[in-house]
């Protein structure tokens, strides 16, 4: 039986990008004074350099991201993550914006826009609430991923017995439409139930009906 | 004179909500070139004991949130726990930054501030109008 691969860890950080020194150090205070891994850069440049390449899509955590930054801004590099396909969450926060731009960043997929000055209670809330997201997407982004795996481990014949299975065949009628004999196919049946990790026909169905 | 063409025995429907009947009016008479059926309702009470209709197209929500304390943003967040999804433009009378996210988090598909600008109002719900029926409606320009 093949071994499963080991979930990846789920290290989260908070990236926090603003060009206020004070903002940074004050940020990083208050995540490290509730444990909260975090890493500052003073510009948006900084953090894709720090991150480049695929790199930037294996990332864990959330992104604190100041609109206004001279070179690049907020709202910029949103887009420049957008489409490297970063997986992190965007909290954003502006000492300047307006209703249209808050509306902007929020069409393009940012899940917090706050106005400075705010309380770090409503901060942290909504940084909570990111990294939960997160979590989330990327539990289910390897869930998919792992019964794909498990999937594609069956054989041409195992397939078909299962594809047959699921659809609510019996082993007599799946037998005479595929040829073979009863005992070819309880032996196909057990093999793939065990590729596909499961024990019985309904936890075979969850797991394909997750990853509709 | 509907339902005459064997193609699209319905029409879509463009819902209105406002509480000032003058701007449904206004709105009525802009949007009434495309073609759709235009429903309005003077409260938010009024529309979600309505049956919503499968040719829901989309839905104009008034935000006023002075006098009426985001009672169109507190409808969007009601149709998402119900389940009901309309493409909806939040109009405000008034607004903040807080209230626009807060929509925009309830699924509305935009936010936009009175007055709004009436050509790219009703481009926005052509468009919209044309997402949700690939038939092409008759359209007199606008």
């Amino acid at each position: 039986m093949k071994e499963s691969n080991p979930p990846p860890s789920f290290e989260q950080v908070v990236h926090i990008i603003d060009d206020d020194e004070a903002v940074l150090d004050s940020l990083s205070m208050l995540l490290d004074s509730v444990d909260i891994k975090n890493a500052t850069y003073p510009n948006a440049q900084s953090f894709l350099t720090a991150h480049e390449g695929d790199r930037i899509q294996q990332l864990s955590g959330c992104i604190v991201l100041d609109i206004r930054m001279p070179g690049m801004s907020g709202m910029e590099c949103q887009q420049r993550l957008d489409a490297l396909k970063c997986p992190l969450p965007i909290i954003f926060i502006t000492g300047h914006g307006d209703v249209p731009m808050a509306v902007e960043a929020m069409k393009k997929g940012a899940i917090e826009f706050i106005q400075k000055p705010f309380r770090e209670q409503e901060l942290l809330d909504c940084i909570h609430h990111a990294l939960t997201l997160n979590k989330t997407a990327q539990k289910r982004a390897f869930q998919s991923l792992d019964i794909v795996q498990r999937c594609k481990s069956l054989t041409v014949r195992e397939k078909e017995v299962m594809e047959r299975v699921v659809a609510g065949q019996l082993n007599k009628n799946i037998a005479s439409e595929l040829n073979l004999s009863q005992r070819t196919i309880e032996i196909h049946r057990a093999n793939m139930m065990e590729k596909m990790r499961v024990k019985s026909l309904a936890e075979l169905m969850t797991l394909l009906l997750t990853n509709e | 004179m509907f339902n005459h063409h064997k193609n699209h025995p319905k029409l879509p429907i463009i819902y209105l909500v406002d509480h000032q009947r003058k701007a449904l009016l206004a709105l009525t008479k802009l949007l009434t070139p495309l073609g759709a059926e235009i429903e309005s309702f003077v409260s938010a009470e009024r529309f979600l004991r309505h049956a919503i209709n499968d040719e829901a197209a989309c839905l104009l929500l008034e935000a006023d949130l002075q006098n009426n304390k985001g009672s169109g943003i507190a409808l969007l967040e009601q149709m998402a726990v119900r389940g009901i999804y309309i493409p909806t433009i939040i109009l405000a009378s008034s607004s903040d930054i807080p209230s626009a996210v807060r929509a925009m988090r309830a699924n509305a598909i935009d936010f936009i501030e009175k007055p709004y600008v009436e050509h790219m109002l009703v481009r926005q719900v052509k468009s919209l109008l044309s997402q949700t029926h690939s038939t092409q409606l008759h359209t007199p320009s606008v």
